[in-house]
């Protein structure tokens, strides 16, 4: 997975990713090339860089030297293809040269605040060479243009130039001056694109090496900003605790709203997730993929604590609009997802399956079958995976149940705009087979017509 | 010559043609010229990408400015490239335009240069302010006036016209279209805050209310205003056209007998005629733009491309005592002038 295809189709993760504040388009370069990480000590080793610029960050002096450094991130400009050019000894142009130069000089000067910082994990490689070749006067200004001083053949053809600009001279013999300019002047280009060659290397470092600083520190703002919980990983069992998601949370804080934090373990078996409508089933499932998602990208998580197992894939099953897109009905396009899951299950791959309302959109009987034969799949083989239901599944697995309503408090009117607060969306273990019944109750606080209430419910008591 | 010493008490400056062959490029070539021995920091760009300039289908020539040692100019990556003279390169934008970045870069050697800059109205704006960093004191622009440019030369603060037979050969005539457009450029501009809120909006026609809030009036299209269903005075009779400003927009508010107060982008959106904008003024109503212009000067250039020649002089006087601006011919100056003996 890439993070282009997370935001694609990992919900809340775009939300996290847009609230970056990366300075510049090598950051973002970086960004969208993060590897999907799935060794522990990997995971932990990104995430501690972010971790110690935190850290750092609770300095004043530290916190002043970062937003120094950032505001220079802001003229770097992504010359990667630049670079790549000269390593295949393409004479570059004046443009080209300048952006070196810019960029040596940027690299050395942010480099100088880096090293001041100690921070272990950014190398920016020293590159007075380069700007050497490119600053023949010395003036250690990002300025560019093929300097006289680069030859003394130039400098008397440009005086030359100079002089007869004042004279009478025809417009021929300016020309001809000109084009003699034009032909020193890409020799020099030549030999400072080959002067410049053996630092290739270090110019591409020293890119890699802030905008990857870059990210690090957008990530380390995002962190305190989003209220982000550095995550511990484990083999054995996931656990989750107040975990929440920040896109929801902000949307409900807009309205007023508060996020109630959940907390859940997912242990290598699979969950049946019961609970009314209107409980959180489907938010927890996207915030516990998202979760997972942050953390194997290297980031901070939504959570008050998260020890968590890193897993090859993490598989969502949830309705998509694609689907329609794709001439699929929702039943073909989940049964396809199922297929590919037990594929991957069958290589050998550790994954996180989370599936929302499997079966949901074919008759009960049938649906229940499906359910049951997925679990007990998944249960043979392992799988950490969480599975919401609205079926009653009998067959022994792990149960979870969302507690749902509080109290039916007769004096309190509950409507669609306060029924949030009358839910508790923490999680229990059930033991029971029975699911809640509470589909009516619900419809009836949504404010759905009398008439029809009056005959759903007679056909209930039939 | 009194006018150019006016253009460095300018942040920023335009010189804009009525028409194709009024001299617009010879205009600027002249400023630049006059400039030289000017102590302040000169730059100059150009507003988009001038038609003529790309027209590959007639080959016409491409009109090349001519920049003096020391002055500051913006191009095009492609331009900067078969720029005929050395040149420093200062910085690099990340503003894209059809050709490539735009390239800041200041010139060592007196020369040629083809210009291409922005081509939005943000992105000039956005330049100019840049501009200071290297210690600017006056940007020009050569500005194009288009139906098509999204940029638009009255994000300058003042403007230097050049107008001539090409636009009209009848005098009377000549005269009263250059004034008509002077009237336009100088319309009173609306306060800065209201200003900013308006440039935002990127088309469509809008009402502002008494404490200067927008409302869409969601009418898709001027040429819809009159089959608009609902009241567009539900929140006053404070409108903003963000698009074009055609004869048919401003007699349907001209006939709706209340005084309005039209606020438009700015002069080079007007397409109605002068007799329908008098009319539209003298029932009481009034127009404004986004921006605060001034014109300084009107260069004329008294050859069509035809070949009719007007009377230099007595396009100069008429035009004169109309516009009460300096009118020159800038081609007659330089014949008798011997210290601008340039090579072009």
């Amino acid at each position: 997975m890439r993070i282009k295809e997370a935001i694609a189709h990992i919900s809340g993760f775009k939300f996290v990713i847009d609230a970056l504040n990366i300075q510049s388009s090598a950051g973002r370069r970086i960004l969208y090339a993060l590897p999907f990480l799935k060794v522990s000590e990997d995971i932990e080793r990104e995430i501690d860089k972010t971790e110690s610029l935190i850290e750092g960050m609770k300095e004043e002096a530290f916190s002043q030297k970062i937003a120094l450094i950032q505001m220079k991130m802001g003229e770097l400009r992504d010359i990667a293809s630049t670079i790549s050019r000269l390593k295949y000894n393409t004479v570059l142009d004046d443009i080209e040269l300048f952006e070196v130069k810019h960029l040596a000089i940027l690299a050395d000067s942010i480099g100088k605040e880096v090293k001041k910082l100690k921070l272990s994990f950014v190398t920016i490689p020293d590159l007075t060479n380069t700007i050497e070749i490119l600053d023949p006067q010395s003036k250690k200004i990002p300025q560019f243009y093929i300097y006289d001083e680069y030859s003394p053949t130039l400098t008397s053809i440009r005086s030359e130039i100079s002089k007869i600009n004042q004279s009478e001279a025809t417009d021929d013999e300016i020309n001809a001056l000109r084009l003699k300019e034009k032909e020193e002047e890409d020799k020099i280009r030549r030999e400072l694109t080959q002067k410049l060659q053996p630092y290739g290397v270090d110019l591409k470092s020293a890119l890699n090496e802030i905008a990857t600083l870059d990210l690090l520190i957008a990530k380390a703002h995002l962190t305190k900003e989003l209220q982000l919980t550095k995550p511990t990983f484990t083999e054995e069992i996931t656990f989750l605790s107040e975990l929440f998601n920040p896109e929801i949370e902000s949307s409900l804080q807009k309205q007023g709203k508060e996020f109630q934090p959940v907390s859940i373990s997912i242990p290598a078996m699979p969950t049946l997730i019961t609970g009314a409508n209107m409980t959180g089933k489907t938010v927890l499932l996207k915030s516990i993929a998202l979760i997972q998602t942050l953390a194997q990208f290297g980031f901070h998580v939504p959570a008050s604590s998260a020890k968590i197992v890193p897993v090859d894939r993490i598989i969502c099953c949830m309705t998509d609009e694609q689907d329609e897109l794709s001439g699929l009905s929702s039943f073909a396009a989940e049964m396809i997802r199922l297929n590919k899951m037990i594929e991957q299950i069958e290589k050998g791959e550790s994954l996180l399956v989370l599936i929302d309302e499997l079966a949901r959109t074919t008759n009960p009987t049938e649906g229940k079958a499906i359910v049951a034969g997925v679990l007990n799949f998944l249960s043979e083989h392992k799988v950490s995976s969480l599975i919401t239901t609205h079926y009653t599944i009998d067959i022994p697995c792990r149960k979870l149940r969302v507690k749902g309503f509080r109290l039916k408090d007769e004096n309190v009117k509950i409507d669609i705009h306060n029924i949030n607060n009358y839910i508790d969306y923490s999680l229990e273990e059930s033991h029971e087979n029975e699911v809640p019944h509470e589909a009516i109750y619900i419809a009836e606080i949504l404010g759905i017509s009398d008439d029809l209430l009056h005959r759903i419910k007679s056909y209930l008591n039939d | 010559m009194p006018f150019v010493k006016d253009v460095v008490t300018h942040k920023s400056i335009s010189v804009v043609g009525l028409e194709k062959n009024t001299g617009k490029t010879e205009t600027l070539n002249y400023v630049l010229k006059r400039l030289r021995t000017s102590q302040k920091q000169i730059a100059i760009t150009s507003i988009g990408l001038d038609g003529e300039r790309i027209d590959s289908v007639t080959q016409t020539q491409k009109p090349e400015i001519v920049v003096s040692k020391g002055v500051i100019f913006v191009t095009s990556e492609k331009h900067f490239f078969e720029k005929r003279l050395t040149a420093e390169i200062l910085d690099v934008s990340n503003h894209r335009t059809a050709m490539g970045r735009l390239v800041i870069a200041k010139a060592l050697s007196e020369g040629k240069v083809i210009l291409s800059g922005p081509s939005d109205t943000v992105g000039v704006r956005k330049l100019i302010s840049n501009l200071s960093k290297w210690d600017v004191d006056t940007t020009i622009v050569d500005g194009a006036l288009s139906r098509l440019s999204l940029a638009s030369p009255a994000v300058t603060d003042a403007m230097i016209l050049a107008t001539g037979a090409a636009l009209s050969a009848n005098i009377p005539q000549l005269v009263r279209k250059t004034l008509f457009v002077k009237q336009l450029i100088e319309l009173e501009p609306v306060d800065a805050e209201l200003s900013e809120q308006l440039q935002a909006l990127k088309s469509g026609i809008w009402a502002i209310d008494k404490e200067n809030r927008l409302h869409d009036l969601d009418i898709q299209s001027v040429f819809m205003i009159d089959k608009s269903e609902r009241d567009i005075f539900e929140f006053g009779t404070r409108l903003y056209v963000a698009g074009a400003v055609s004869d048919k927009l401003i007699n349907c508010l001209r006939t709706h007998k209340r005084p309005v107060e039209l606020i438009i982008h700015d002069f080079s959106k007007v397409f109605a005629s002068q007799l329908n904008f008098d009319a539209f003024l003298q029932g009481g109503n009034t127009m404004k733009s986004l921006f605060k212009n001034k014109l300084i000067a009107v260069t004329i250039n008294p050859l069509a491309p035809n070949g009719l020649m007007l009377n230099t002089e007595t396009l100069q006087k008429a035009l004169e005592e109309e516009l009460n601006i300096p009118v020159y011919d800038v081609m007659e100056l330089q014949k008798n002038d011997s210290s601008l003996k340039f090579r072009e």
